[in-house]
């Protein structure tokens, strides 16, 4: 395995505005919003930066194309900037980006933008997309619940699970993201409704019903990044510096899809990221202390706790019923309120987990502040179970490693 | 002489009680009440006389093993392209070759008899497709008594299991109903002037010439397909000096009639019951009127197919009576802003891809025999490049993986069901499942690939298919 980057980036400062229908902003105003924040939190000014990079997904109903529209709204110096898309592993991407640019040296300190306009649409739910020219001619037009729907049978036929009981675990997760959401002032669900309520809801896509799926929203997060050396000179040698210490992808070869060796109940790419990532971070999954998960869609969640080494095999349903994953469990997963609540304007959300573990490994997170978690890990997960990229990354205080 | 070789048979799964349109209806016509028995076929959304005449050449060379048909005839009154070949499509959609004369025919509900006489008189095997989807305004008789179906007959040298002996054509410009490009839908005339000016006029002197012309007496006449209603058929069968049970089953009773391709289509059900040595005379009638007169053979006993049963079985009761008129485009409703999702077709890029996508064709890797589709030029197992052969799915059968019932998607029939399927003997795609309701799919549930319309692109007139699985269950044949 490569050298990695551990310990090689630093979190400077951090922005995010706040996620939810935002019918009065457009991407430019939420990226305004979140990069004043981050600019004010590392202490800097624009004329800092030595490049940038911005995630967007959904580029055709919002900003268009290139990261022009960023650069020229930020009012940038004519530094390198990047546009980069990986489905909802958009805003993981941008860090990717950003934290390469400093690990190389190639710049003393970076941003990762990410944002996302979703709510211009005029109807509920992600906009219709097109799969390109040539799958638009046999694939199914399937809708992003849907896609992820597939996982439940699947995975209650595999480990002979009633449904009523995946049913049951599935509403526990979305259950906990409320509880977490409504302490978060910055989520866009924050109500907290009860298990009969979640286990009522209409189906969006069977077995999901409503309160399975996450929010859609509009968002932008900001990440501002700088080798340690410097972020210690800025900060001042007494101040807590949050670095990455494993940043990992996995992207689908077309397994899943194509070959009979996938079952259909987890996400291999998800399992490979997670792997490097330990490797790279130096640790293994029994260190992690807190973890934000790309939770779409509440079975997605439910599996992942398998694939990230976290529950054994068929179980994460008995750990997630007994609140393993709960605010005031073992391991808190969502303690933002997650996509579920916190909300999901894509290009933003991989900034989101990241903005989340800087909070509480800085013990900055307010109501809902964990006690000195050391590790923290996020999941970014962009396209469908079938094939998808995984991204899994850990963050902790620049002093938790020894080199 | 020639005969006919094999048969084949499609009927859509939606089976509609009469007496559930009457239901809704009657208040409006109250003559449909007269009308309240059986049941009739209804084609699911994405069905079309396309879709239904490839289900049913499918059953028909699935009958003969060595059939390999030099002609392909398409006969409809309600194909969806008024210039593309529908016969050249359905050419690649059933994997013959590419050197093969194909032709759509169309313009009365004799269009499938008339190209039954041509392929007789044809030197070459012709495989003979007929299907109609004629939508009817809600509240009237044709609604009633319309029903969707596909049919095909293979004719070729030698007696086969249906010998012909002789055939007769006349044509009269005999207007009992049309259905013109403005009017768009039948205009039909009144039932005893059709009778007694039209049928009573027309088709007892055409059995009779043709009798004549095989040297037969009109009494060696064993069985009647008359496409007609059946107190017509009586009549005619009464002018003939025939007996009334020498008429073959009009099908009224569950399936109605089903256009352009009902004789065919009485005739398959007629052979799938029928001995060895018996006279039938198939009709056609419609501005004029053919007959073809065959005796069955000895062959026709070892057939054990049996598609028109087998297609009557797999049926399932529609109870939403809306959906045939909002399928066959006679209602609107509030789709949604979801459904107004671009669905133009890349005219490049299918025709790069159009085998593979109308024959469902993949490539299987002769390193690791590991079967894909689409098409890889790189196999997902062993990585070995370009080593791959053709492969077909399209007759293969398959189960569920995993699926869901999608009720947010936008599609004419919620819930918009897919899922991963895998193939017997290897291959895994992501396909829409059709012809299933909410609750009827599980992991594993078996299934077999169907040929339907995948998207209307309504703004430009276009539909594209491909190929769906449904299931293949125990009474799914």
């Amino acid at each position: 395995m490569a050298e990695g980057i551990r310990d090689k980036v630093a979190i400077l400062g951090m922005g995010c505005t706040r996620f939810g229908e935002r019918w009065d902003c457009g991407y430019d105003d939420l990226l305004l919003e979140a990069f004043q924040e981050g600019l004010a939190d590392a202490g800097i000014g624009a004329d800092q930066l030595d490049a940038a990079w911005v995630g967007v997904f959904y580029d055709e109903q919002s900003q268009g194309k290139s990261a022009l529209p960023m650069s020229m709204t930020l009012r940038l110096p004519n530094i390198p900037v990047s546009r980069v898309e990986n489905l909802c592993a958009t805003g993981t991407e941008s860090l990717r980006g950003a934290a390469y640019a400093v690990a190389s040296g190639a710049a003393d300190i970076a941003v990762a933008l990410g944002v996302e306009k979703l709510k211009d649409t005029g109807f509920s739910g992600l906009p219709e997309r097109t799969y390109g020219s040539f799958e638009d001619l046999y694939l199914p037009n399937f809708t992003a619940p849907g896609a992820f729907a597939q996982l439940a049978e699947a995975y209650a036929a595999k480990h002979g699970i009633p449904m009523d009981q995946l049913k049951q675990a599935m509403a526990h997760v979305s259950w906990k993201s409320h509880q977490n959401g409504s302490l978060n002032p910055r989520a866009h669900l924050r109500s907290t409704p009860s298990m009969e309520k979640i286990l009522q809801a209409p189906i969006i896509a069977h077995p999901l019903g409503v309160f399975d799926c996450c929010g859609v929203s509009d968002g932008a997060a900001c990440a501002i990044l700088a080798r340690p050396e410097l972020a210690r000179e800025l900060l001042g040698a007494d101040q807590p510096l949050v670095t990455i210490k494993a940043l990992q992808l996995a992207g689908s070869s077309g397994v899943e899809m194509f070959h009979d060796s996938w079952d259909g109940t987890y996400t291999p790419t998800t399992r490979k990221a997670a792997q490097r990532a330990y490797q790279e971070a130096g640790i293994s999954p029994s260190d992690i202390d807190m973890l934000e998960v790309h939770d779409c869609f509440s079975v997605t969640e439910l599996v992942l706790m398998e694939d990230l080494g976290l529950s054994e095999e068929g179980q994460a349903w008995r750990d997630i019923l007994d609140g393993r994953y709960d605010r005031d469990g073992q391991v808190p997963c969502q303690v933002d309120g997650g996509l579920k609540c916190f909300g999901h304007p894509i290009g933003a959300s991989g900034l989101r987990m990241v903005f989340e573990m800087y909070l509480q490994l800085l013990g900055r997170a307010g109501e809902r502040q964990l006690e000195s978690p050391r590790y923290g890990l996020t999941h970014n997960l962009g396209g469908i179970p079938n094939r998808n990229i995984a991204a899994v990354s850990v963050l902790g205080l620049g002093d938790s490693v020894t080199p | 002489m020639p005969g006919i070789h094999a048969w084949g048979s499609y009927l859509p799964r939606l089976r509609l009680k009469r007496s559930t349109v009457a239901a809704q209806l009657a208040w409006f016509n109250r003559s449909i009440k007269g009308l309240a028995t059986g049941t009739r076929t209804v084609g699911n959304w994405d069905e079309d006389a396309v879709t239904m005449a490839v289900a049913a050449a499918q059953s028909a060379l699935n009958m003969v093993s060595e059939a390999k048909p030099g002609r392909l005839v398409f006969a409809s009154t309600t194909a969806p392209f008024l210039d593309r070949s529908h016969s050249g499509l359905m050419a690649e959609v059933l994997d013959l070759p590419a050197a093969i004369q194909t032709q759509d025919v169309s313009g009365s509900q004799r269009a499938a008899t008339s190209a039954v006489l041509a392929a007789l008189a044809s030197e070459q095997h012709t495989l003979v497709t007929a299907a109609d989807r004629r939508a009817a305004l809600p509240g009237g008789g044709a609604e009633m008594r319309y029903g969707d179906a596909g049919a095909a007959v293979l004719i070729g040298p030698g007696p086969g299991c249906a010998e012909c002996l002789a055939t007769w054509s006349a044509a009269l410009d005999f207007v009992d109903h049309y259905r013109s490009q403005d009017l768009g839908r039948d205009y039909e005339l009144e039932d005893r002037w059709v009778r007694d000016a039209g049928i009573l006029a027309t088709v007892p002197d055409a059995v009779q010439a043709a009798c004549a012309e095989a040297g037969l007496e009109v009494s060696t006449i064993d069985h009647l397909v008359l496409p007609l209603p059946a107190r017509h058929g009586r009549k005619v069968a009464s002018a003939l000096g025939l007996p009334a049970e020498s008429l073959a089953d009009t099908l009224h009773g569950e399936v109605g009639e089903t256009g352009t391709g009902h004789s065919l289509v009485m005739l398959a059900a007629l052979l799938e019951r029928c001995a060895s040595n018996q006279v039938i005379a198939l009709v056609g009638f419609g501005q004029g009127c053919d007959v073809a007169l065959f005796r069955t053979t000895a062959a026709l006993e070892s057939i054990k197919d049996s598609p028109f049963a087998d297609a009557l079985a797999n049926g399932r009761e529609l109870t939403d009576y809306l959906k045939l008129p909002y399928f066959s485009g006679q209602l609107s409703l509030d789709e949604g802003i979801r459904a107004e999702a671009d669905k133009r077709t890349a005219m490049s890029t299918y025709f790069r891809r159009h085998r593979d996508l109308n024959g469902m064709i993949g490539s299987v890797c002769t390193a690791c025999d590991t079967p894909h589709f689409p098409r890889a030029r790189v196999c997902v197992a062993c990585q070995a490049v370009d080593q791959m052969d053709d492969y077909r799915f399209a007759h293969r059968r398959a189960s569920v993986k995993s699926f869901t019932e999608d009720w947010l998607a936008a599609t004419p029939s919620p819930p918009f069901c897919y899922g991963n399927v895998a193939f017997e003997g290897g291959g895994n795609a992501f396909l829409e499942i059709t012809d299933v309701e909410a609750g009827e799919l599980s992991i594993g549930s078996p299934l077999k690939m169907a040929f339907r319309v995948k998207d209307y692109d309504r703004a430009r007139g276009f539909r594209r298919y491909f190929w769906k699985p449904v299931p293949a269950g125990d009474n799914h044949g």
